[in-house]
């Protein structure tokens, strides 16, 4: 009898339990970026994921014995351009009206927080353009590395922490990137 | 039986009030813990946890309060980090309560989540430091019926910085705070407040973290805040009337 209650225990402490990633919350960085002068307004296009993603990778991500999923069902392509929206919109540089468009590709999403030392990585290939006229087109990635409990509560809640976290990292690379700033200024 | 202590779908975040205080899940280990040993058909106490914020940084004193004659509006950017990362839930979490203090200091006339006139922003962020290994410490405690009790630390690091707008330099105040987690058989931190919800300590570290770091900023003079001085002394009483000696 105890062999069975410490089964079912141990059965239910490691069971499937998932997280709902949080609504994009403010990136100091990405808003400061997003603000500056020569940064015009953009209106947002599509988010989706890459054809090449594996199946299901866009819909959740595992940890350990738990699941990580984009909030109100959708997919974590959709979370990144609802990220990249948060942080324009608080710039007042989100304009649907505006001719630069910007879209997205979402080539990789993982997450292993195994014991140890964890990883996690996202990417993207985004799009801009201008008119109709593709203007900027290049894939950044945002990736991290975390010290992983062999608890498994403990990983979990971290793993989904740092998964999450890679979102307005991505977004702070974006809009800090070189070359999508000069496409920027160029499109005007 | 006590019933098992599961985090519930998206309750991780629930029960940990957004993910603030690593602390917070020493508790819920603990629980763990506690919970598998009554499977197997052990008796165990309840461990008990209280949160304890540290008195070194307390409140504004009312004198040192800055105040400024002409405030102008803000944008105010608030982001919660945990050991230097984006947490979204902790940021959520809180937000309204930072709107609502930078709004109680007076200090602007306007604080708006998006560009105001002048172009003036306060920049506000929190990072948590959770100690190393306290996840451990806590199933050590749970697995052990609280008889091996732990105190973790979770630091705090409040930065505040003001970016007048058009070209004009940043100012910047960082304020450290700590908050204790008492579980089991420990005694208590010195020169703390002791709470027994999680919540409610968190409640006053923000606000003691965020009035202290504002005010800084405040009473820069760049900012031009002044600090409003001791309270004039309220009118003297007349004496009361003596009565003339009874001859």
């Amino acid at each position: 009898m105890r062999l069975r209650l410490a089964a079912i225990g141990l059965a239910l402490i490691a069971a499937g339990c998932s997280a709902t990633v949080s609504p994009p919350a403010t990136s100091i960085r990405a808003v400061r970026s997003a603000s500056a002068a020569d940064f015009p307004p953009l209106a947002l296009g599509t988010f989706v994921p890459s054809p090449q993603l594996p199946r299901g990778a866009d819909q959740a991500v595992g940890l350990r014995a738990s699941t990580i999923k984009p909030a109100n069902g959708r997919s974590f392509a959709g979370f990144l351009g609802e990220t990249i929206a948060e942080q324009l919109r608080l710039a007042a540089k989100l304009d649907p009206a505006s001719p630069l468009v910007l879209s997205g590709v979402m080539v990789r999403t993982s997450a292993n927080p195994k014991i140890g030392t964890a990883h996690g990585a996202i990417a993207a290939t985004f799009r801009l353009t201008a008119r109709g006229k593709v203007v900027f087109e290049k894939t950044l990635e945002a990736g991290a590395s975390w010290n992983s409990s062999f608890i498994g509560a403990v990983a979990i809640m971290n793993a989904e922490r740092e998964y999450t976290a890679l979102y307005p990292q991505l977004v702070e690379l974006l809009f800090e990137d070189p070359d999508f700033r000069a496409a920027l200024r160029a499109a005007r | 039986m006590t019933p098992l202590h599961r985090p519930a779908r998206s309750g991780i975040v629930g029960a940990n009030k957004g993910g603030i205080a690593m602390t917070s899940w020493i508790r819920a280990i603990a629980a763990i813990a506690l919970s598998f040993l009554l499977l197997l058909g052990q008796a165990a106490p309840a461990s008990a946890s209280s949160f304890y914020v540290d008195n070194t940084l307390g409140e504004v004193a009312p004198e040192a309060m800055a105040k400024v004659a002409t405030p102008k509006p803000v944008q105010l950017l608030f982001q919660f980090t945990t050991d230097g990362k984006a947490n979204a839930h902790a940021t959520k979490y809180l937000q309204t309560q930072i709107f609502d203090l930078v709004r109680k200091s007076a200090l602007f006339s306007e604080v708006s989540e998006t560009p105001v006139a002048g172009g003036a922003v306060l920049m506000i962020t929190i990072d948590n430091i959770p100690q190393k290994n306290a996840a451990g410490k806590g199933f050590a405690t749970g697995l052990t019926f609280g008889l091996a009790g732990t105190v973790v630390i979770d630091d705090y690091v409040f930065t505040a910085e003001y970016a007048p707008g058009a070209g004009a330099a940043t100012i910047k105040a960082s304020v450290p705070h700590r908050l204790y987690t008492r579980i089991g058989n420990k005694s208590a931190p010195p020169n703390t407040t002791e709470f027994k919800k999680i919540d409610q300590a968190l409640a006053m570290l923000v606000r003691q973290g965020i009035n202290h770091s504002v005010n800084r900023v405040a009473l820069d003079p760049a900012f031009g805040g002044v600090a409003q001085g001791p309270a004039a002394p309220a009118a003297a009483p007349a004496p009361a009337a003596t009565p003339a000696p009874q001859q």
